[in-house]
């Protein structure tokens, strides 16, 4: 208990350390055009979490971005097993899933502009970044479930439900859960940059756009603050959801 | 009813493994198999099971069977205690019923923790009970007592002669004395196989 105390009066103690020596950097800079100080940040997160359009912005943005990831996730997971039962499908569709890896996001973005419009843009990229790393590491976690057990299974005629439950799922479960800390992280990056070169209308990303054609630099950076408390929010409650599929009652 | 496996025959690649091996076993029987390491036992209950084919040679009288097996290997479920092992196999056993069962061979406060938590004393145990609670109706157990101390392998052949039921039981092992304690008929997997003795003798 005491090293745990201690470990977090050092994290804390970091953590201020910095916080001190940015608030020192902006003061030294002294034009908070380029850059603001923690203060200005949280005074400015304040003034616009008092605002309906930033709850609006927030919402709608975390909906679009979340429902994109949970389609992805849906449709990896789906896949993925398919892939694994059936390898002509997973050869059908690895020069698709090839393609989603490597086309930068920035063309995607374009493309989907094009196609789509702003309003959805950034469900569709989110998606789009989710889905191989989910349907690579489904496949993968598939085939990593322990053949011994198979065969067990198969010799105890063991029901299809129960294989599922008990030898795919915990092999699948560790693969899934690093799946989604990259999948996650990277849906929201890559979102709220497609909102930003969409602009659709009450986002999070057209928020950002703006801040950069006034110059209002403390809203960016709020802003910024924002996007990175959502995204660890939304890792937590997926990793939470995620173990809790995942947990095993003996 | 006889089963019978005739000039079975198996090699990977260059490397043979037996040939021309002829069982024949009588329904409701128990049959030690005895022979030493790397001699095929494993791969011998494999194609048994059907999980690997043989080259050569037939099996006879097998269709009916629903085999129950001791793998070399404990093969359990990792994550769930020994009554939920049980009961993947056997899921009209009701829950009260696998633990009474179990209870004759494990401590009552092991039965819901995780298997990966045991000892592989006791995992060898859950894998045994595993296989006599199953539904199968012939009891195939590759060197089942191997990793029990003298006690338990005396508790667990125990539950073995009160648990067969009627049947028919081939097991693999080294000691002659849990053959004796079975009251199980030896096979010699060499003298099973004519052309092994040869180049043995030769």
């Amino acid at each position: 208990m005491e090293s745990r105390r201690v470990r977090l009066v050092k994290k804390a103690a970091i953590l201020l350390f910095w916080l001190v020596l940015w608030q020192g950097a902006s003061l030294w800079v002294g034009r908070p055009i380029f850059l603001v100080g923690p203060w200005e940040t949280l005074a400015a997160i304040l003034r616009l979490s008092g605002t309906g359009a930033f709850w609006h912005a927030v919402l709608s943005s975390l909906a679009r971005i979340g429902f994109g990831f949970a389609m992805a996730f849906c449709g990896g997971l789906f896949c993925g097993s398919l892939a694994y039962f059936w390898p002509f499908f997973g050869e059908i569709l690895s020069p698709v899933v090839t393609l989603m890896k490597t086309i930068p996001v920035a063309s995607f973005v374009i493309l989907a502009l094009i196609w789509a419009g702003a309003d959805n843009l950034s469900l569709i990229i989110s998606f789009l970044v989710v889905f191989p790393i989910i349907y690579l590491n489904t496949a993968a976690g598939l085939q990593s479930a322990d053949r011994q057990l198979l065969e067990m299974s198969r010799v105890y005629r063991v029901k299809c439900l129960d294989r599922i439950l008990h030898i795919y799922r915990p092999a699948l479960a560790p693969y899934l859960v690093s799946a989604c800390q990259v999948a996650l992280g990277m849906s929201w990056k890559s979102g709220i940059a497609a909102e930003v070169i969409g602009t659709p209308e009450y986002s999070i990303g057209e928020n950002l756009y703006m801040a950069k054609v006034f110059f209002t630099t403390d809203e960016l950076f709020a802003w910024t603050a924002v996007i990175i408390a959502l995204s660890f929010l939304f890792e937590k409650a997926v990793l939470l959801l995620l173990k809790a599929a995942a947990r095993e009652r003996p | 009813m006889e089963y019978r496996t005739e000039n079975l025959g198996k090699s990977y690649g260059e490397k043979q493994i037996f040939c021309h091996l002829n069982l024949c076993l009588k329904e409701g029987g128990v049959y030690c198999l005895m022979a030493p390491s790397g001699m095929g036992k494993t791969t011998l209950f494999r194609i048994l099971m059907g999980l690997e084919r043989a080259d050569e040679g037939r099996l006879i009288g097998f269709e009916k069977v629903r085999f129950a097996p001791v793998f070399q290997e404990d093969r359990l479920c990792m994550g769930l205690g020994a009554v939920k092992n049980v009961r993947l196999v056997r899921p009209e056993l009701s829950e009260e019923t696998a633990r009474r069962e179990l209870l004759q061979l494990l401590p009552a406060d092991s039965l819901n923790q995780p298997v990966s938590e045991y000892s592989g004393g006791m995992r060898r145990r859950v894998a045994l009970m595993r296989a006599l609670l199953s539904a199968g109706n012939f009891l195939l157990f590759d060197e089942p007592f191997e990793g029990l101390d003298e006690k338990t392998r005396e508790a667990a052949i125990r539950v073995v002669e009160q648990k067969r039921q009627g049947r028919t039981l081939l097991f693999a092992s080294h000691y002659p004395e849990e053959a004796r304690a079975l009251d199980a008929r030896i096979i010699d997997f060499l003298s099973a196989i004519p052309e092994r003795q040869d180049q043995s003798s030769g």
